[in-house]
């Protein structure tokens, strides 16, 4: 706010309330920019590239809330305390996130029970780690899982409130660190027999309802996923599972289910494992495939790493026992190079099977294997099956455990996937950094590491027009430029390697969230990396090696530590999806209020907006004595702009430019704001030609051009040698903020760009493009998904003002042009034609 | 050249989770542990080239670790990890003579650059 007193030691002093609430304005605005970068920050260190600790996470959360906090308060002192929602808003979502990073998830209210299909990992806490895991499967990567829904935790806090079991499980618990187990006998009996309150049972059995049935009807396992369960390997087992419940027994499964949680073993698992005694459980409710064949998968060999085999184990019927190594399966090895032959098979010597019951439950049958039986799996359904575990395993970074089962129609369907522990490292390498210098290399630390991760494949060059839908599984992406769009081939691809790029775009950010090892801005890697060339890329270490470098794949596999899945990690995610989404995005759509912001990002652009219109409305409320004038400026330019004058910045003379309430620009005396008027309004800037719709951009330039043909409230707080200017046109942001004299050491501007109606690949793009144009202007930039920031300073003022011409003429120039970027060369095509005054490009 | 020894400490499993692997395959020998006295313990068993501590812990903090090392050994270089509120340690701790500091978000690859000049010094001063 330095800034502020300079200018109004230099100009005629403005009222001091007035002085104070453009103070609290312009805090909005600062607060608003820094919890934007603070997000990023947070973001790019999902990347591994970084090394970071809770205490980071700690901190910079705490600055989230403090600036928001900042902002909420001055919002609200800025207009009469109207937005006093906004403090319980952020009071309950403080709350939510420092629980859960000081290790005490919240659950919230929320609804008892989840389909599988609406859950992701974001819902950990609600709805436990197995299902969350599932979730993930079907979402990121579309592996077929059965249907189904999750019983969430809010349900189980249901269920001990309408039974009254706090007490009883407190109890049982402290008797149970004194070495006595009856009281968690007693407890899990209680279980066994709670009532189910209605409002639950009401929710179960609708979820049922949504369930497909098959021809002989729906039948359900009812296994556990209760909180902390994933984290630790030896907790497989711990808790129950009922299989092939008929639906009237769901209940019954449910409180079976619900009663394992407090077993002595349970609670004593949970002790050695460092997480919380009381436990939480959610339950998952999984239709019962009706497996003709069904078995395990290891991606790799636990007892030969480096043999570069998968194991698959079959049985026919379930594999309930036959996991739990009571029964013996028929066991292939199979190559983990496509296309992943056979290469050894022996059949099982079991003589019996489990069976599901038509009548429900399951059943032991003896069967005499005979050779007409042939094989439990086609060629065709291994490669199939190893395809879906390979690509599991290259998303979790980790050898995978994956139960599977074929139904009677021959769909084959993943049932759960764990990381397989792998024991003793034998055949690895004991010393990598000497075997590695024996493979020649490609590239090495010229670009930055977007998302670790060691992976090889051969190069697909791909361009924007390239079809995705195409791509091989198992390449990897090569590209002059990062693109979001290539997220259609994420869950495809090995590896990600561009040109250009940055590790805080927002290809960078989903390849993140697929986990993808990616390489950006490495400037010349289309051209190094020849279309088809078999490379491996190690995003741990910024390398590209010839060829596939197999001791450095199977040392990667077996010593991952799976750091993205550490609670750290776990924690930043989920905080990055509690706070940074955006809901309130029109502000002319009805639940543009207070009351529905939802995240920090919806706060944030909720105050912004709020706090513009309140200044111009400052006069009309009478609230404030002495205050200086709104003036709606008069033009043709459909913007819907207000100035506020605080001291030289229009002709002081009320008669035909200037009104009480209106001023026409001839009457602009403020030199940042004329510069400014003179390039908005140079002809020719404010594109005139229709906007092209296609179905991608019908709906948001639909609504842009309506928002913007609305003119919407922007202001402009103006001096002499002062200017900022606030301006919102069709949902993106333009504010500058400039100071003009004729010392050139006061002299600077600061412009930010954000926003959009287009979709987020778009938007980046003109946020792109304006940064490109700024740079070439000599502004230093920084530019965060679609937020770019531009500052310059101490130039003299003859060059300050012809910045803050072409600044006006760019402001006119973007303001659709995000529809129109269909592809990453438009960002410099377009950056051309701006500088050669064409601003109708093609 | 012999292989360079190295001790990590620091609290935060995850700090050691993400430095182990990526120093072993830099070539490094390299072993981690989580609090004061174990780091002390293995420094009392042999002599690390290099350490790379947390100054801020409970109980044995990072102070003490620089203090133990560099008295079994002054050759041993000593670098120091450091939070938000730790500058003032982290000045401390060179005047005692570490090596360096990092704080606390850093990239791999500005530890990697330190520990290569940590390893020029410890060739450059090494009798021939």
């Amino acid at each position: 706010m330095a800034r502020i007193g300079k200018w109004l030691r230099f100009e005629r002093r403005p009222s001091i309330s007035f002085r104070l609430l453009f103070a609290r304005f312009r805090a909005i605005l600062d607060n608003n920019t820094q919890v934007l970068q603070l997000f990023a920050d947070l973001a790019e260190k999902q990347s591994g590239e970084y090394v970071f600790d809770r205490s980071y996470i700690q901190t910079s959360i705490h600055r989230v809330f403090d600036l928001v906090g900042k902002t909420v308060h001055d919002l609200n002192s800025l207009t009469d305390q109207k937005y006093m929602a906004l403090y319980a808003i952020v009071d309950r979502l403080r709350d939510e996130v420092q629980g859960d990073v000081a290790g005490h998830p919240v659950v919230s209210k929320a609804s008892f029970c989840v389909p599988f299909e609406q859950i992701d990992e974001s819902l950990v806490n609600l709805v436990g780690g197995k299902s969350a895991h599932l979730g993930e499967l079907r979402s990121r990567l579309h592996v077929p899982i059965p249907a189904g829904f999750t019983i969430t935790t809010w349900a189980f806090l249901r269920v001990l409130e309408a039974n009254h079991l706090a007490g009883p499980i407190e109890d049982a618990l402290m008797r149970f660190d004194r070495g006595e187990e009856d009281g968690l006998v007693r407890l899990v009996d209680r279980l066994r027999h709670s009532h189910i309150p209605r409002d639950l049972a009401r929710a179960i059995r609708h979820a049922l309802a949504q369930l497909p049935a098959g021809s002989d009807g729906l039948f359900l396992a009812v296994r556990s996923s209760a909180l902390g369960e994933d984290q630790d390997l030896s907790f497989a087992g711990q808790y129950e599972t009922v299989l092939q419940a008929k639906p009237e027994e769901i209940l019954d499964a449910y409180r079976q289910v619900l009663a394992s949680l407090y077993s002595p073993h349970a609670v004593a698992g949970r002790r050695a494992s460092g997480l919380p005694l009381d436990g939480l459980m959610a339950v998952a409710c999984m239709r019962m495939v009706r497996a003709s064949v069904s078995g395990v998968l290891y991606t790799v060999d636990p007892n030969r790493p480096s043999s570069g085999e998968l194991l698959v184990g079959a049985t026919r019927g379930l594999a309930s026992r036959a996991v739990q190594g009571e029964q013996g399966m028929a066991h292939y090895t199979v190559s983990r190079q496509a296309p992943h032959d056979v290469l050894t098979y022996r059949p099982t010597a079991s003589e019996d099977i489990v069976v599901a019951r038509a009548a429900g439950g399951v059943e032991t049958i003896a069967v005499t294997d005979s050779p007409e039986f042939g094989r439990e799996l086609s060629a065709l359904e291994i490669r199939n099956l190893c395809e879906t575990a390979l690509r599991i395993e290259r998303y979790f970074k980790q050898p995978q455990d994956i139960e599977w089962a074929r139904d009677d129609d021959g769909s084959m369907y993943v049932i759960q996937a764990r990381r397989l522990a792998v024991s003793a490292p034998a055949g690895i390498p004991q010393d990598l950094s000497d075997m590695l210098r024996g493979y020649p290399v490609l590239m090495r630390g010229r670009g930055h590491v977007a998302c670790r991760g060691v992976a090889s494949g051969p190069v697909v060059h791909v361009t924007e027009e390239t079809d995705l839908a195409a791509f091989p599984n198992g390449g990897v992406l090569v590209s002059r430029r990062a693109s979001p769009r290539f997220v259609r081939a994420m869950a495809k691809c090995a590896a990600l390697v561009t040109d250009i790029g940055a590790p805080t775009g927002h290809m960078a950010t989903l390849a993140r969230e697929f986990r993808v090892p990616t390489l950006v801005d490495c400037a010349t890697a289309s051209i190094i990396l020849t279309d088809g060339q078999v490379v491996t890329v190690d995003a741990d270490e910024n390398v590209v090696y010839v060829g596939r470098v197999d001791p450095l794949i199977t040392y990667q596999l077996v010593t991952e530590s799976g750091l993205e899945d550490t609670p750290e990690y776990r924690l930043l995610r989920r905080l990055l999806r509690r706070i940074t989404p955006l809901n309130l995005i029109d502000p002319q759509a009805d639940n543009f209020r207070a009351d529905r912001c939802r995240t920090i990002h919806d706060i944030v652009r909720f105050s912004h907006e709020k706090a513009v219109e309140e200044l111009i409305d400052l006069q009309a409320s009478g609230r404030v004595s002495g205050i200086e004038t709104a003036r709606r400026l008069v033009s043709d330019l459909p913007i819907g702009l207000s100035i506020i004058d605080v001291g030289g910045g229009l002709a002081t003379a009320v008669g035909g430019s200037l009104s009480r309430s209106t001023v026409t620009p001839d009457a602009i005396r403020s030199v940042p704001m004329l510069a400014l008027w003179t390039g908005l309004t140079t002809p020719g800037v404010w594109s005139t030609r229709p906007v092209r719709l296609d179905l991608s951009t019908f709906l948001s330039s639909a609504m842009s051009r309506a928002a913007s043909e609305t003119a919407g409230r922007n202001l402009a707080v103006v001096s002499e040698s002062y200017v900022n200017l606030s301006l919102n046109l069709g949902y993106h942001y333009n504010m500058i903020d400039a100071f003009v004299s004729d010392n050139r050491e006061e002299n600077y501007i600061y412009f930010r760009f954000v926003g959009g109606a287009s979709d987020a690949e778009r938007r980046v793009r003109r946020a792109s493009m304006v940064r490109e144009i700024m740079e070439r202007l000599g502004f230093a930039t920084r530019q965060s998904l679609d937020l770019m920031v531009a500052r310059l300073g101490k130039l003299p003022r003859k060059a300050t003002e012809e910045r803050l011409r072409i600044i006006g003429r760019l402001i006119g120039f973007t303001r659709q042009l995000d529809a129109l970027m269909d592809d990453e060369d438009t960002i410099t095509r377009y950056a051309d034609a701006f500088f050669e005054g064409r601003f109708n490009p093609e | 050249m012999p292989k360079l020894n190295i001790l990590v400490l620091d609290d935060e499993p995850i700090v050691g989770k993400r430095l182990k692997p990526a120093l072993a395959k830099s070539g490094y020998g390299v072993d981690v542990v989580e609090t004061g006295a174990d780091a002390i313990r293995l420094i009392d068993e042999r002599i690390y080239d290099i350490v790379v501590t947390d100054i801020r812990m409970e109980g044995v903090d990072g102070i003490a670790v620089l203090r133990h090392a560099l008295a079994r050994s002054a050759r041993t270089l000593v670098i120091m990890i450091t939070g938000y509120a730790t500058v003032e340690m982290a000045r401390e701790a060179l005047t005692l003579g570490a090596f360096d500091f990092l704080a606390k978000p850093f990239k791999l690859d500005d530890l990697r650059a330190v520990i290569t000049r940590a390893a020029e010094k410890l060739a450059a001063d090494r009798p021939s």
